[in-house]
Order: structure tokens, then sequence, then C-alpha cells
């Protein structure tokens, strides 16, 4: 279905429920994988999931289609994801570093989690990395993004994108050199 | 506006940064290097069927929440007028609410002190008690079943009674 159409069926009462199931269709798995990058736990993915396209159901007559639809739910689970990492944060009272860095720790025994130690190292690594830039790092190196798309959803400038992933693979490289 | 950093390749009206080609092979190694150090696989894995009832769960969970959605949206602008009236109420309370009626402990009703003291809800302040040394004596009174002895009685009116009163 072509974008323009799609947003206008998301709109009118009529169509929406059709084009709505289309649209988690279309977009569930790669949604999905990238909140759990950042989330890690497969149930607490599936929770920010959710929500994020119940904000896109809810929010869909206020959206005015002036980035595309995509990028407009990537920019909603961006936000999903990185408010669910801070609330944990404040619930257990340790900074947002401790939950992340705990939060690998707990990939150990996750029933949904088969790495080896090496995949384990790459996860302790990408915990160093703020939220903001683990997501541009995600988007660009996993997800293949451009970086005009990457900007669609962050709203920061390509120049800044840039400069923000190769920080984080600098960063990375470190990590992996110190704890190789 | 031409930029000083681009370079024209010929004729053809292409251009590229400054220094691009000397810098392309240590670009080149270096992603290279870091894309062998990053494993292909990351490990994480997701329940069987989980993207086939993905949608089912989140219909289940959106019905669930769906009336709650309509209560609130038709009854908003009620909520909106109840509260702006608990506002005013509160408002014209705080006006009119009288700050010198706080109550003062010697102005209480002595059944109020009583009823407040046997409930725990009141200490006797011990300013008030140094001010009404007649309340403190009577504790030096010895109460012996419901009689008051003679002799304390006798000291009692003899201290705290001026002997004028009892000539006028």
């Amino acid at each position: 279905m072509e974008k323009e159409t799609l947003l206008k069926e998301l709109q009118h009462p009529e169509t929406r429920e059709r084009a709505f199931s289309e649209l988690v269709r279309d977009y569930q798995e790669r949604l999905y994988w990238h909140i759990r990058r950042m989330v890690l736990n497969h149930d607490d993915t599936d929770d920010v999931l959710q929500n994020t396209f119940i904000k896109v159901y809810k929010n869909i007559d206020t959206f005015r289609g002036d980035s595309a639809v995509y990028s407009w739910m990537y920019r909603i689970a961006t936000n999903e994801a990185i408010n669910f990492l801070q609330k944990q944060a404040n619930k257990y009272r340790i900074s947002n570093e401790e939950l992340r860095a705990q939060l690998v720790n707990n990939l150990v025994s996750d029933p949904y989690f088969d790495g080896d130690a090496i995949q384990l190292k790459l996860q302790k690594a990408l915990a160093t990395l703020p939220e903001k830039q683990l997501a541009v790092f995600n988007m660009r190196y996993y997800e293949e993004m451009k970086y005009e798309e990457i900007s669609a959803v962050t709203d920061t400038s390509v120049g800044a994108l840039k400069a923000s992933y190769h920080h984080a693979v600098k960063k990375i490289q470190e990590y992996l050199k110190q704890n190789g | 506006m031409k930029s000083k950093h681009s370079h024209n390749s010929k004729d053809e009206g292409f251009k590229f940064p400054q220094g691009y080609f000397e810098g392309l092979e240590a670009r080149a190694k270096s992603a290279a290097a870091f894309k062998e150090a990053i494993p292909d696989e990351e490990g994480f894995e997701v329940p069987e069927q989980y993207f086939a009832g993905f949608e089912v769960h989140l219909r289940k969970r959106m019905r669930g929440q769906t009336p709650v959605l309509h209560f609130l949206q038709t009854y908003r602008k009620y909520g909106y007028y109840a509260a702006a009236a608990v506002c005013l109420i509160l408002i014209s309370t705080l006006f009119t609410l009288d700050v010198r009626s706080t109550p003062v402990f010697s102005e209480l009703k002595t059944s109020d002190i009583e009823w407040l003291l046997d409930s725990g809800m009141l200490e006797i302040p011990e300013s008030y008690l140094m001010e009404n040394p007649v309340m403190a004596d009577i504790s030096a009174i010895n109460f012996s079943g419901n009689t008051i002895e003679p002799n304390a009685l006798e000291s009692y009116l003899l201290d705290e009674l001026d002997i004028y009163d009892l000539t006028e």
C-alpha cells in the first residue's frame, strides 16, 4: 500500500482497523528488534512494542504526515524504549548505566538468549553507550538505515548522527580491546 | 556556493571531499576490523509463533483499555467542570478562613479539654501550667478516696487565699 494511502486509511474511521492491522503486520518485526536491542529482555520488549502500537493507534489522528509513518513509529518506539529504561532505573534507584549492566548480566539466565561469550561481551560493550547513542548505532549498524532516515526518526542533523555513530564505534572497539 | 573542501575531478563536474583518498585505506581497514570484531548473530531468540500471535495479543490489550478510554473521553468535559468547581470551593474557603479562629488552649472549654485528654489527643503545655499555678498546686493536695484531708485543705487555703478575701 502506498504511504499516503496508508495514512489516509489509518485516519479514516471506516478503514482504520484494516489499515492498522496491515501496519502491525508490516512493522512488528522491525520495531521488535529495534526495541529488543535496547531493552534486551523479550518480555519487556513485548510490553514496549505493544505500548508503541497502542500509542500509534491512539495518536494517528494527530499525526500530520510531516514524516513517513514508519519514521514516526520508530520515533515512538525509541522514546518508549528509553522511557522504559529510565523508569526501571528509577524503580530500582540505580543509574541508567547500572541498569544496563544489570540487564546484560540477566542475559546469562535468559531463556531467550542463546549467545556465546563473544556475543555477551558485545552486549556489555553496547551497554556502555548512552541510550540515544545506542539507538543511533543500532539503526545504522544492524538495521542498515540511511543517516537521512535516522535523522527523520531522531530529529537530529546528519552531521551530528555521523559523529555519534563514529563515537559509538570507537567506544565499542575500545571496550572489546580492553576486555579481549 | 563552492565548498573549499571540494575538488573537481577533471571535467565531469563530480566533487569529493579534500583528503578523501588519503584516508580511504585506513577507514576501510578500520571498518573491516570492526565488522570482524562484531559477531554476525546477536544471540537473541523469540518465542515460537510470537509474531504470528502478536496482533491478537495487542488487540486483546487494546480492547481491555478501550472502555475506560471511551468513558474518560465522554466524561472528560464534566471532569473539567468538576475540577474547576473544586478549585473554586478551595480558593473561596482559603479566602474566608479566619486565621484568628485557631483554637487557643486557654479558651477551650473544660469539658473539651477533658475529652481531648481522655482521647490522648492533647498534652497540656508546660507554659500553661507555669502561668496557672492553681492547677499545678492541685497535684500537691492529697486526695484519699473522695475526701480531702483537713490538713491539706487548710494549708491550701492559707497559701492561696488572700486574708482580705475572708475579712471582706
